[in-house]
């Protein structure tokens, strides 16, 4: 047998196969690179530090194609608004500049007509500045006063305008008013011989804020003196906004503490940082944002809480009277103006409703940031101070030509020149009045022109503003709709600080609560290490985070041990909560059980969204401790906006 | 999915039936030691539409999204089917051809002893030793267009999947390495030669003389037997293996008549029936979804019963040169698996086979020079050549391996 066995095998040797074709494998693909390696771009580049904010949203198994491409596009397009949003700001912001550069002419020509107003104003003081300053505070107390008769009487004739809630609007509407005097220029660069008004109808409001601080005194000279201390310290601090939004949470009333000793320690360094950010294009964004508050009294956020019908009455007043060109003077409210005497019709109260508006627009018309009497007598147009303007700076392309021709052309002043030269040779008050009517008509038509050219530059920032307002709306609209996301979590922050020695990565998942889970590693190792230094509010603790940035591939990978869920904040949270307000947004519908003990991993990837927009973006995988993936979520950061 | 186990199986019509049949049997006591070797070589197939393709065949495939999507499941098939539509990328389009070439050879020595219990029956033992060799060679050109198109888009910052597009490049630029890494993936041993040696199924036969003998002018016998599984079987891990049995018992049956047409020529003709039991192997559930990215599973499986038909002229002449010419039909009906629908109906697919055979023989022997007292020893030695053909006429050839087959026969009587 065995015999035969080894006979067979010999037979079975050298079994060969016929030569086979030829095959090769063929491919020209290249080979996608890194993101930070092909546009040239470093995560961190030349910064120590970068904060970005986020979501992350885990996955629906059950999502559909259809769904999952919706939120895809709704993604790119806030991305997309979010980039047109940077650039309009950046157009803007040149724009601005180079508005602002032609300014000098205007100043030139207005310095003229300065002159000789000044001089028929010293002959009207000289004689009679008593009776100027005393009217003055008449037509300041008409006005405030004036406004709390009819709004007593409004409150007394129709019950469900609510006073508390109503005054409450218009609190915050004044408190908007002093955020944007607290960072025009006006208030940075001049002084008042009195504290200047924010908006003349809120006054009786603020004279609570202001009564009794030293910092808000009338000047002991005519050279007149800074308000910068008084506005920030006993406005803007002071101002429910900052009490209510910020002193709650505990971290940040220790800054606003912080920010209160620097203005009553150092105010002037304080304030040289906002006039820096007036020369800085990216902290500009700051001043817009206070003085968006300033404009629509306190914006998006009075108006999304639904006022009842008193404060949404009162919100559109505010509106119509600061977007109306209509003048009219403050001494023209005479008491008998009265508005809702008796229950009326509909047609009657459109009437009254406009009396109110010429009311209110009357006290608009005195301009925020000037006294009443400053407005009157010794109103300095904002002069910026810039080298000395060229013809060339008034060639100009784009939206703003117009308004640029109207001011490169402006030669009105000197051609009102020889009236101004004859009329202050009137004896008062002829030319005088004469003299103030020619003045002010000038000095309105600059100031008008000047700012208008402002406006649309700010609206056209605003507008792109709002355009990613209702791109981020969609988008998170679209995450909440049902059969999309388990959970949703919109205000998560990352923070990664570069040091000679050491990367400290920071991630915060809730935005208003919890704390930042922080992770270092050594630079040249790659080893996780000890921070260097930490906040109160981060817990470096490598058994729940640990990170890694992998800076030549743009990578960053973040791990949580969830032993306890709810320590990170991976807990239920109701979809329709009002109780979170900076968090409505964000929701889970999973208990924190269905989190223990899995193991959170993210691995995100740097890259340039149209070319402007640092995004940090990836996916995140939740694995048992076998391994297998229970649930799948999408990560994404971008660069936070100012705003 | 393995792509030589059907074509194989044709074989053991080959193996148990190689040379031209005859009813003769042996003396009383008398004992013969037969030596078949066979070579054949694998190339080509005919397909279940009856078509030459090549083996490698099923390997030859433009990859596309729809293949991609295949290997994806749940939320990542979800994913890429939005990102797809989003970018209005037919699932359709090609991102690559796979090319390929695939042979095999194989040798069988199949020692057959058999013994003439009386005048009328011989009994009889078959144990064929198998030596089989297969080789793969593959290729793969990428379509750059498409899958360049896809790669840009996903690593976009708009997607920002770069480290998926790197991976995808991967595999788009090699579809040879991305299919042996998804077959290592899912347990399979990558694509690449293989060789093995091994018995076969071992066959015990009966042969009865039922009408005339050997000088008789009409001679019938019929033939009886099982079929041993003691064969290798087909490695559901291995794509490129050759199976030497199928794992279960067979017992067959036959009728075969010689009608003497002159002194020297006879004609001959057979029936043989073979009945396969049902039997079960390690199988992997492929389906027409998914072939690789399945799991394994012991299946109860009947295979399909065998016929096989032929007739031949022989030319046996007293100086001992033998001559013969004949026709032999093979078929076996499709396997039947206990599976789910999808499953089965993949697994049995391209199971029923056919095959038209011509057959010529040339040979010599000893016997009649023998039976004169001339030569000491009775032997005879034949060479015999085997082809599937195209007939045009008959039933067409359906899973068979397009071989040339080629035996040397040796028997030795003592």
């Amino acid at each position: 047998m065995r015999y035969i066995l080894l006979a067979l095998s010999l037979c079975g040797c050298g079994v060969s196969v016929p030569p086979l074709r030829p095959q090769e494998i063929v491919s020209n693909l290249t080979k996608p690179a890194w993101p930070v390696a092909q546009n040239g771009f470093s995560l961190l580049g030349h910064r120590d530090q970068l904060n970005m904010k986020g979501s992350l949203l885990i996955w629906d198994e059950q999502i559909s194609a259809a769904n999952l491409e919706r939120l895809s596009k709704v993604s790119s397009t806030k991305k997309q608004q979010s980039v047109n949003y940077e650039q309009v700001s950046q157009y803007v912001a040149d724009e601005r500049q180079r508005l602002q550069a032609a300014l000098p002419l205007i100043a030139a020509q207005q310095q003229k007509v300065r002159e000789l107003f000044n001089l028929a104003y010293t002959r009207a003081r000289a004689e009679n500045a008593t009776e100027w300053q005393r009217h003055q505070r008449e037509q300041w107390d008409k006005g405030a006063d004036w406004l709390a008769t009819q709004m007593t009487e409004l409150v007394a004739l129709d019950p469900d305008w609510q006073q508390p809630q109503t005054e409450q609007v218009l609190r915050s509407y004044c408190e908007g008013k002093i955020f944007a005097l607290a960072v025009s220029e006006n208030l940075l660069r001049r002084k008042y011989t009195q504290r200047p008004t924010a908006h003349i109808m809120c006054e009786n409001y603020h004279r609570q804020l202001f009564a009794d601080k030293p910092a808000c005194q009338a000047a002991d000279d005519a050279q007149g003196k800074d308000y910068f201390q008084c506005i920030w310290l006993h406005g803007v601090l002071a101002s429910a906004y900052f009490g209510e939004n910020y002193a709650a949470v505990e971290a940040q009333q220790t800054k606003i503490t912080a920010l209160q000793q620097v203005l009553s320690d150092d105010p002037q360094s304080f304030k040289q940082r906002i006039l820096n950010a007036y020369d800085n294009p990216a902290q500009r964004r700051y001043l817009k944002f206070y003085q968006r508050l300033g404009r629509i009294g306190f914006g998006d956020r009075a108006v999304t809480v639904r006022p009842r019908k008193g404060q949404a009455f009162i919100l559109q007043l505010v509106r119509d009277v600061e977007s109306s060109a209509q003048r009219e003077d403050v001494a023209s409210l005479a008491p008998e103006r009265r508005i809702f005497r008796e229950p009326a019709s509909s047609a009657e109260i459109a009437a009254q409703r406009n009396i109110l508006i010429d009311g209110l627009q009357a006290m608009a018309k005195t301009v925020a940031g000037v006294s009443v009497s400053d407005y009157r007598f010794n109103r300095d147009i904002a002069v910026p101070r810039l080298p000395a303007a060229e013809e060339g700076n008034c060639v100009n392309t784009g939206i703003l030509s117009k308004a640029m021709e109207f001011l490169c052309n402006l030669r009105r002043a000197e051609e009102l020149l020889p009236q101004l030269l004859q009329v202050v040779q009137l004896p008062l008050p002829e030319a005088d009045q004469h003299l103030i009517a020619v003045a002010q008509r000038l000095l309105a038509d600059m100031q008008q022109k000047h700012d208008s050219a402002i406006d649309v530059l700010e609206k056209r920032d605003l507008d792109a503003f709002d355009l990613y307002s209702e791109a981020l709306d969609t988008a998170v609209n679209t995450a909440r709709a049902p059969s999309i996301a388990q959970a949703l979590f919109a205000g998560v922050q990352l923070r990664i600080v570069k040091s000679e020695e050491q990367y400290m990565i920071s991630f915060k998942l809730l935005e208003r609560e919890g704390v930042w889970f922080t992770a270092c590693r050594d630079r040249n190792s790659g080893e996780e290490t000890d921070c260097a230094s930490l906040d109160e509010d981060q817990v470096q603790d490598s058994n729940v985070f640990s990170a890694a940035y992998i800076e030549e591939e743009g990578r960053l990978d973040l791990h949580f041990n969830l032993q306890q869920p709810e320590r990170v904040g991976f807990e239920l949270l109701d979809r329709d909560s009002d109780s979170r307000e900076q968090d409505r947004a964000s929701f889970c519908d999973l208990a924190r059980e269905k989190f223990k003990a899995l193991q959170l991993k993210m691995e995100l990837y740097a890259n340039i969204f149209a070319e402007k927009l640092e995004i940090i973006t990836g996916n995140g995988k939740f694995e048992n401790a076998a391994g297998e993936t229970v649930y799948q979520a999408s990560v994404g950061f971008e660069r936070e906006l100012d705003i | 999915m393995n792509f030589f186990l059907a074509t194989v199986l044709s074989l053991f019509f080959a193996v148990e039936a190689v040379a031209l049949e005859n009813a003769k049997v042996l003396p009383q006591g008398v004992r013969r030691i037969n030596i078949k070797s066979l070579s054949v070589d694998l190339a080509r197939k005919y397909n279940n539409e009856g078509d030459l393709v090549s083996l490698a065949q099923p390997l030859e495939a433009d990859i596309t999204f729809d293949n991609v999507l295949k290997g994806k499941q749940g939320l990542d098939n979800t994913k890429l089917r939005a990102f797809l539509h989003e970018n209005n990328i037919d699932h359709t389009q090609v991102l690559g051809s796979l090319s390929a070439d695939l042979k095999g050879s194989m040798r069988v020595i199949a020692p057959i002893v058999a013994y003439g219990l009386t005048e009328r029956v011989t009994l009889a033992i078959a144990a064929p030793f198998y030596s089989a060799r297969t080789e793969v060679a593959l290729g793969y050109r990428a379509n750059d267009e498409n899958a360049q198109n896809f790669l840009n888009l996903l690593s976009s910052p708009q997607y920002n999947q770069v480290a998926a597009a790197r991976e995808a490049h991967g595999k788009f630029a090699d579809g040879v390495a991305a299919l042996n890494t998804k077959l290592e993936d899912n347990d399979y041993q990558r694509l690449s030669s293989w060789e093995d040696k091994a018995f076969g199924d071992v066959t015990l036969a009966v042969k009865t003389s039922i009408v005339g003998d050997a000088t008789s002018t009409l001679r019938v016998a019929n033939l009886a037997g099982i079929v041993i599984p003691t064969g290798r079987l087909d490695d559901p891990d291995v794509l490129t293996d050759v199976a030497f049995g199928d794992g279960g018992w067979d017992i067959f049956a036959g009728l075969m008549c010689d009608q003497q047409l002159t002194h020297s020529l006879y004609l001959n003709q057979f029936a043989k029936f073979t009945y396969q039991l049902e039997t079960d192997r390690l199988l992997r559930m492929k389906t027409s979804d998914e072939a690789i990215a399945v799991d394994k599973a012991r299946l109860t499986y009947k295979p399909g019963n065998k016929l096989d038909l032929g007739a031949s002229v022989q030319w046996e002449s007293d100086s001992g040169l033998e001559l013969g010419l004949g026709y032999e039909f093979n078929r076996k009906q499709r396997d039947a698996y206990q599976a789910s629908a999808a499953v089965r109906q993949e697994l049995e697919q391209d199971t029923l086979t056919q095959a038209n055979n011509l057959e010529v023989k040339l040979g010599f022997s000893t016997i009649p020079a023998f039976k004169r007292k001339q030569i000491p020893v009775p032997l005879n030695v034949s060479f015999q050549y085997k082809q599937v053909i195209d007939t045009g006429l008959l039933a067409a050839n359906r899973n068979v391996a397009a071989t040339q087959l080629f035996v040397l026969d040796m028997n030795l009587y003592f």
